[in-house]
């Protein structure tokens, strides 16, 4: 590098209590560059930073050296931070102080840093908003975190970030929370900035996607250590450490080939077929309002078919969680037909509904809310058995577990284990084996491996694919992340606001897509590439963000963000079409945009 | 448990102990008039340890009389609450919906009038001195915040994914609220319970301050409290005896109760 | 957020509605009459008595009577003291009462807070350690302990101020009922708002702001103030009606001519408009007070005003 270091680390150690989280950790990084540092969880990389900026908590030890610009770092750091430093973080939600305004948030650092008055201050941040694209931004300037979407208070903070005009930006997972297509929009921003502004930037993930957008270098941790330190292009393509050959391995890709349809079903009945589905919850209306209904879950009809994986897409607020709890009779009521096994289950309760439940069966997002932390593990696989086939006798039920905790991966000696003692992985796989048990025709998963490590989740998603072939199990696989799905599923559908917009065999799906939305969602996700990652940010074209369920566009919901869009769009809703060979897609002008 | 815990734990044990074998411990019982020493001050020689008081009754019996009072009351009423409380708490949680709303609205009204309006309220229904009395007035007042803390952690426990696994898996309600729900619920409420045993406690001295809950010849530690305040500038043994007896039973239930809380929510982490 | 203030303000009716009637009932379903206690009278004289006070009517129009007066400002007259109406006995009295209860939570909100600000700020300084063990104590222990022991000590032992004897106008007299007031609930705000504090301060929104090189008043000041004390606000209702119980005692135990009495001695007398008038009069004040504590707590945090 021809230009002195900005920021430059020495031997870098955090410590709590003994135990090393950051270990020897030593990097430059150059003006106008952006370092990718990635990490699994436990890796250390955020540790890094929240201790070059002075963030950590007291019981923290802290050795080695650092220098921003040439000053000493380490001990100075609350002189520099919001001014030549700066940081941003995962979490939007949590991250802006609930009871002040957005606008007096991001004035704060030039009143206290600049010594400028309020006013200017605010006119300011006013400026600040417009740079980060923010949608009307006078009016956001007054209004309250909590009246913010999760993009757009990522975007104030970025704001609030680049207030003192700062030489490094420091990004912690900065898009992890949020949408594929506000991510999109996100590091087309941070990209945007960090070249008109000459900044350099550090970001910090775990996603080898965001790398291959931003990063000049890359910094891959593990445990606390550097392994490996490159420019972007040799990480990508030709690893030097095999774990990060292992993470390249394990993370999916969009363009790889997935599983294809059966010709011929194994079964004859479809294990879950769904008619016409509607979930709606009333709003009341305050005081003398009337009451309206909001459909969370809109008409929706599928099929799975035997020994097959349907996949679910969408963002937030489609509604895709909302239907796998109709779907197995969980959440509220719902409208509409559902069928489990030839048998319609949509208006049965109690007793009759409990005992048909061993056809279906389900594993949650959360690996460590799903099980009991008050159980052993052999009881918590054992309790459907315990539940749903009184008369097996103990030992048969015993004899059944183990060899089911075997089967996902785990020894005998979990079996007495609780699930605090376990990992999000390990508690994963006992979910399983509590789904498996009962020997279920159809599992659905709903966001199973969101909440795991790129190299945990590549397993599981083995693990599923096991049973769909040798048990001919049926799932119904939701989940936000394309890849995955591809990886996993025969078929997709894609919803929006509660309705299926695309339906069809993933392959099709996925290489010719019909409708707007779903090539918008196909866009949004970051290939493993720099060179097209970069052309593809460069050509990006997602507007907006999901609106509000209450606030829903007449006629296709889509319209306010569709690039296709004309005024028929605004008065009629459209209906779901066959395009051919089982693929589905609810557009109006879908035959044109085709072509 | 920290060492402080396991202190209070210890004070407990022994003033419990003392006050269940005092009247073998002490020539003395609770209303044996002693003539030859009225009102007089602790001593060794007179056999009254902590003193007598105006009609020369012993202290140290009369104290640990009143102990054994409060301990029964404290720990009868905490059971009460604890059962009202956690069927009140559970099934509201569980149910959710306008039967939540509506049994919870209930504890908010209740809760939102002084206790000493329920008090008097039942002072004028029952003939003074009734321990009946005494138990509805305290029971009315101390299962309000175990209910609310039942529900809270009802709610949050119903919104965990293991309960809706559960349901799939085809368990039937009453067995999940029992295997499920009572076991992660026990903690905190023990550790809660452990906490409102002094405030039952206190609440039951007031009551016996005023003049509204054991009567004579029984004393309370509020009634002690109440003679003693009178006479406290010629013998104010006895106000201390009796109030420095309550203060130590109360802050040791607090300490071990703040100790039990402590150890659950880090057991939880 | 005014309309929002009237509407709260006309919920509060009903409630206070539904206080009356429980009370009127239950109170007059109990057992024995005002006049019981006196010694037995002729027939003819009781008869002549209960008529006077209107206790021969049914009970549904005494009730009806007794809201009618109520709503005109006039509670009925005292049956035990007999030649004063409830109202006049109530005037009597309050003024003392609301100031030595508006005094003690005055003095409990300016110490409890700031004390509790502090320990949560210094967190593991002896400082704030001892404040803790100071306030365990505080809380535990009542009114009718403390009042006596400080009245002993700083009226007998050390004498400064006077504990007997209470003149209208004697400002020092007042200074130990109201500390004694106060002691429980300043060391239980202590308590509440550092541990409040304490999470507020482990919030992802502060570390944003120290990210921002904000510095450290500010940070408390003007971004964790405000959430920790949502809490403390919360218990505002509750703490008045402490307050308001806590005046009976700190009356008895220094001999201070008080409303709070009234409600005790009501009571025991079977004196039913006189407890009823005490009733009210509390009623309203806690309900009023609950309801500053919620508008407050909308002003503490957005997210609960009706946008």
């Amino acid at each position: 590098m021809s230009e002195p270091a900005l920021l430059a680390v020495q031997s870098l150690s955090v410590a709590y209590r003994g135990q090393p989280v950051v270990d020897g950790v030593t990097f430059e990084i150059a003006p106008r560059r952006c370092l990718g540092v990635i990490g699994e969880s436990g890796a250390g990389n955020t540790q890094v930073f929240m201790a070059l900026m002075g963030l950590l908590p007291p019981q923290a030890r802290m050795t080695g050296a650092a220098q921003l610009a040439g000053a000493a770092l380490l001990e100075s750091a609350s002189q520099v931070r919001g001014r030549s430093v700066a940081m941003i973080f995962q979490d939007p939600m949590t991250s802006l102080t609930p009871h002040l305004r957005v606008g007096d948030q991001i004035a704060e650092p030039l009143v206290a840093h600049r010594g400028m008055s309020w006013q200017t201050a605010r006119a300011r941040a006013a400026q600040l908003l417009e740079q980060v694209r923010m949608s009307d931004a006078p009016r956001r300037l007054r209004q309250y975190p909590h009246e913010l979407s999760g993009g757009m208070r990522q975007r104030a903070m970025i704001a609030m970030a680049l207030a003192c005009d700062p030489k490094l930006l420091i990004a912690d997972e900065p898009t992890t929370a949020l949408d594929v297509s506000v991510q999109a929009q996100l590091l087309k921003l941070l990209r945007d900035l960090i070249q008109e502004r000459g900044m350099a930037l550090a970001l910090v993930t775990h996603d080898m996607g965001v790398i291959a957008a931003l990063a000049d270098d890359v910094l891959v941790m593990r445990q606390g250590k550097v392994l490996e330190h490159a420019p972007v292009q040799r990480i990508l393509t030709a690893p030097s450490h095999e774990y990060t050959r292992a993470l390249l391995a394990a993370t999916p890709r969009l363009e790889a080939s997935g599983p294809v349809p059966l010709a011929v079903p194994r079964a004859a009945t479809a294990p879950l077929t769904a008619r016409n589905v509607s979930v709606r919850h009333r709003l009341r209306g305050g005081w003398l309002g009337r009451s309206r209904w909001l459909a969370a879950v809109d008409d929706v009809s599928f099929e799975v078919r035997a020994g097959e994986a349907l996949g679910v897409v969408g963002e937030s607020g489609c509604g895709k969680s909302t239907l796998t709890r109709a779907l197995l009779r969980l959440g509220p009521a719902s409208s509409g037909e559902i069928v489990w096994l030839g048998r319609a289950v949509q208006d049965l309760g109690g007793e009759e509904l409990r005992r048909l439940r061993d056809g279906m069966q389900v594993v949650f997002q959360d690996p460590f809310a799903s099980l009991d932390p008050r159980m052993r593990i052999a009881d918590i696989i054992a309790e459907p058995l315990r539940a749903l086939r009184p008369g097996l006798a103990a030992a048969e039920r015993s004899e059944k577990v183990l060899r089911m905790l075997e089967s996902v991966g785990l020894g005998a000696e979990y079996a007495g284990r609780r699930g605090r003692e376990l990992s999000g992985g390990q508690c994963q796989r006992v979910a399983i084996a509590r789904a498996m048990i009962l020997e279920p025709k159809l599992l659905v998963c709903d966001e199973a491996v969101s909440a795991l490590d790129v190299s945990i989740q590549a397993q599981i998603l083995e693990l599923l694919d096991g049973l769909k072939r040798e048990h001919g199990t049926s799932i119904v696989f939701v989940s936000h992340n394309l890849a995955v799905v591809r990886r996993l599923c025969e078929r997709v559908m894609v919803m929006y606001l509660g309705k299926v917009v695309e339906a069809g065999e993933t392959p099709a799906v996925f290489e010719a897509p019909r409708h707007p939305y779903t090539r918008m969602l196909l866009a949004a996700v970051p290939q493993l590439d720099p060179a097209r990652e970069r052309a593809r940010l460069d050509a990006l074209d997602v507007r907006g963000e999901t609106p509000s369920a209450l606030d829903r566009p007449s006629g296709c919901q889509f319209r306010n963000r569709c690039p296709a869009a004309q005024p028929l769009c605004a008065t009629t809703s459209p209906g779901t079409e066959d395009s051919g060979d089982s693929h589905q897609v609810a557009c109006l002008r879908w035959r044109e945009l085709t072509n | 448990m920290s060492t402080r815990t396991r202190g209070a734990l210890i004070v407990l044990g022994v003033l419990a102990g003392v006050a269940l074998a005092a009247p073998w411990l002490s020539p003395f019982s609770h209303d044996t008039l002693d003539w030859q020493h009225l009102a007089s001050p602790p001593g060794l020689e007179s056999g009254h340890w902590l003193g007598t008081d105006r009609l020369g009754r012993d202290l140290f019996a009369r104290g640990m009389q009143a102990m054994r009072v409060s301990l029964l009351i404290g720990v009868l009423a905490a059971l009460v609450s604890v059962c009202i409380g956690v069927a009140w708490g559970a099934t509201a949680g569980y149910v959710g919906g306008r039967i939540d709303a509506a049994m919870m609205r209930f504890v908010d009204i209740v809760f939102a009038l002084p206790y000493i309006f329920i008090v008097i309220i039942l002072s004028t229904l029952f003939p003074r001195g009734s321990i009946a009395a005494l138990f509805i007035a305290i029971g009315a007042v101390g299962w309000l915040t175990m209910a609310r803390i039942v529900r809270g952690q009802t709610l949050s426990l119903r919104r965990r994914e293991f309960v809706d696994a559960a349901i799939a898996s085809g368990v039937t309600t009453p067995a999940i609220l029992w295997r499920h729900v009572v076991p992660n619920v026990a903690g905190p409420v023990i550790a809660y319970a452990t906490l409102n045993i002094p405030q039952l406690i206190l609440f039951e001295s007031f009551l016996s301050f005023l003049g509204l809950g054991v009567q004579e010849p029984f004393a309370s530690l509020g009634s002690l409290i109440s003679e003693g305040a009178q006479e406290m500038e010629s013998s104010a043994w006895m106000l201390l005896v009796p109030a420095g007896l309550l203060t130590v039973l109360l802050v040791a239930f607090n300490v071990l109760g703040e100790g039990l809380r402590a150890t659950l929510e880090s057991r939880d982490e | 957020m005014l309309i929002y203030a009237l509407r709260r303000i006309a919920g509060l009716v009903p409630t206070l509605f539904v206080l009356l009637t429980l009370s009127f009932f239950i109170i007059r379903l109990a057992p024995g009459g005002p006049f019981d206690q006196e010694q037995a009278l002729p027939a003819s004289i009781r008869a002549n008595l209960d008529a006077a006070y209107g206790l021969d009517q049914p009970l549904l129009v005494q009730y009806g009577r007794y809201l009618g007066g109520v709503v005109r400002g006039d509670l009925g007259p005292s049956f035990r003291f007999k030649d004063f109406r409830v109202t006049e006995l109530i005037a009597a009295g309050l003024p003392l009462s609301l100031t030595i209860g508006f005094a003690a939570t005055l003095l409990a909100l300016l110490l409890g807070v700031p004390l509790g600000v502090y320990a949560a700020w210094r967190a593991n300084s002896w400082a704030a350690r001892a404040l803790m063990n100071f306030s365990l104590l505080g809380v535990v222990l009542p009114g009718y302990v403390v009042g006596p022991v400080l009245a002993l000590v700083f009226g007998i032992y050390w004498p400064l101020f006077r504990v007997a004897g209470y003149e209208p106008g004697d400002a020092s007299f007042l200074v130990l009922p109201v500390v004694t007031l106060a002691l429980p609930v300043i060391a239980y705000l202590a308590q509440l708002t550092r541990s409040s504090m304490q999470e507020v301060l482990q919030s992802n929104y502060i570390r944003t702001a120290r990210a921002k090189g904000l510095g450290a008043h500010v940070l408390l000041f003007r971004h964790a103030l405000r959430p920790a004390l949502i809490p403390v606000v919360s218990y505002l209702g509750p703490a008045v009606a402490f307050i308001l119980t806590g005046s009976l005692v700190v009356e008895t135990v220094f001999g201070l001519p008080g409303s709070g009495r009234y409600l005790v001695q009501g009571a025991l007398n079977r004196d039913y408009t006189l407890v009823m008038g005490m009733i009210i009069v509390y009623g309203v004040f806690t309900l009023l007070c609950n309801l500053l504590a919620d508008l407050l707590y909308g002003w503490l945090d957005p997210r609960v005003r009706p946008s």
